[in-house]
């Protein structure tokens, strides 16, 4: 598995959505506000997401608040390891 | 250990057909064609691998791929015989599926014995009814179905069946369980916006709706 920290998952999100939306996101953004995140491109975000942490979500990670921003994403998927 | 089986039922146990239309877009395929498949039991809701059975009101191929079902299956039979009125599943046959842990029977076709399906707790879907039961009336050896094209889409072996009082739907196996996952958080999404219009606010200022209207926002679902 390639190594995850919070910069290389933070990099990752940020080029994801910069593909995916053609939208450059702030780490700090609410993806919910700037309706980038909504019921059609969840299941790509998620499969995303499990590629880039190498393990499957399960229902406890599958929060609004986990969701609402790279920031928010970041610090979910990668505790313990903040700068 | 959890399997894959335990893991889509757990998640789909928090959603319903609905939340996975929205999430999977064409992904989705709706079991709704020529023929339409009419719960026939209190319980409607399920989800399973597709097993498809192929038949023209003969038992026989019904009673076969019963046989090869397992755990975490639905069985699908196709009557396509042109009259196709002759029963291919009753109280008998359901009790054996769901005692070999079938999770649902869906017949394009008919199916008898209601009264005794509606207590046996394996939710069945049928296009027709009829008090005549097929018989097994050849010796073929072919039972299969690999895909059903009668009911819209085509769907079939590797896809995954859901139902609920709002519909039958198949999604491909590859993308099932991030499509449950998006579905669950479509599902607290809902329950959000719920929460504030309980609270008092209105829709269409959740939803931008002027703001849309004037050609100056997205329409938008999210808290």
């Amino acid at each position: 598995m390639r190594s995850l920290t919070p910069d290389s998952l933070t990099v990752a999100l940020v080029q994801y959505f910069k593909e995916e939306a053609s939208v450059e996101v702030n780490a700090d953004a609410d993806l919910y506000s700037l309706g980038i995140v909504d019921s059609l491109n969840m299941a790509k975000l998620i499969v995303f997401i499990e590629d880039r942490i190498g393990r499957q979500l399960v229902p406890a990670d599958l929060d609004l608040g986990v969701f609402r921003s790279i920031e928010s994403i970041v610090s979910h998927f990668t505790p313990g390891n903040q700068d | 250990m959890e399997t894959e089986l335990d893991a889509i039922k757990a998640l789909y146990e928090k959603i319903g057909t609905a939340q996975l239309a929205d999430v999977g877009g064409s992904a989705v395929r709706l079991l709704r064609g020529r023929v339409s498949l009419v719960g026939r039991t209190p319980s409607r809701r399920f989800c399973g691998r597709f097993v498809g059975v192929e038949t023209e009101s003969d038992m026989l191929p019904v009673l076969r791929g019963l046989a090869e079902c397992g755990a975490g299956d639905v069985l699908f039979i196709e009557d396509r015989s042109p009259a196709a009125d002759d029963a291919l599943v009753g109280e008998l046959l359901a009790s054996a599926a769901l005692a070999q842990g079938v999770e649902a029977i869906l017949v394009v076709g008919a199916v008898r014995d209601l009264a005794s399906l509606r207590s046996i707790g394996l939710p069945v879907f049928s296009s027709k009814v009829s008090p005549i039961s097929a018989k097994a009336a050849s010796d073929r050896r072919d039972w299969q179905l690999p895909a059903c094209n009668s009911l819209g889409p085509s769907f079939g072996l590797g896809d995954w069946l859901f139902g609920d009082e709002d519909g039958i739907i198949a999604i491909s196996g590859s993308n099932v369980q991030a499509f449950l996952k998006a579905a669950v958080m479509l599902d607290k999404t809902e329950a959000a916006l719920a929460g504030q219009l309980k609270a008092g606010a209105k829709l269409h200022d959740l939803c931008q709706l002027h703001e849309f209207v004037e050609g100056i926002a997205d329409l938008k679902f999210t808290p």
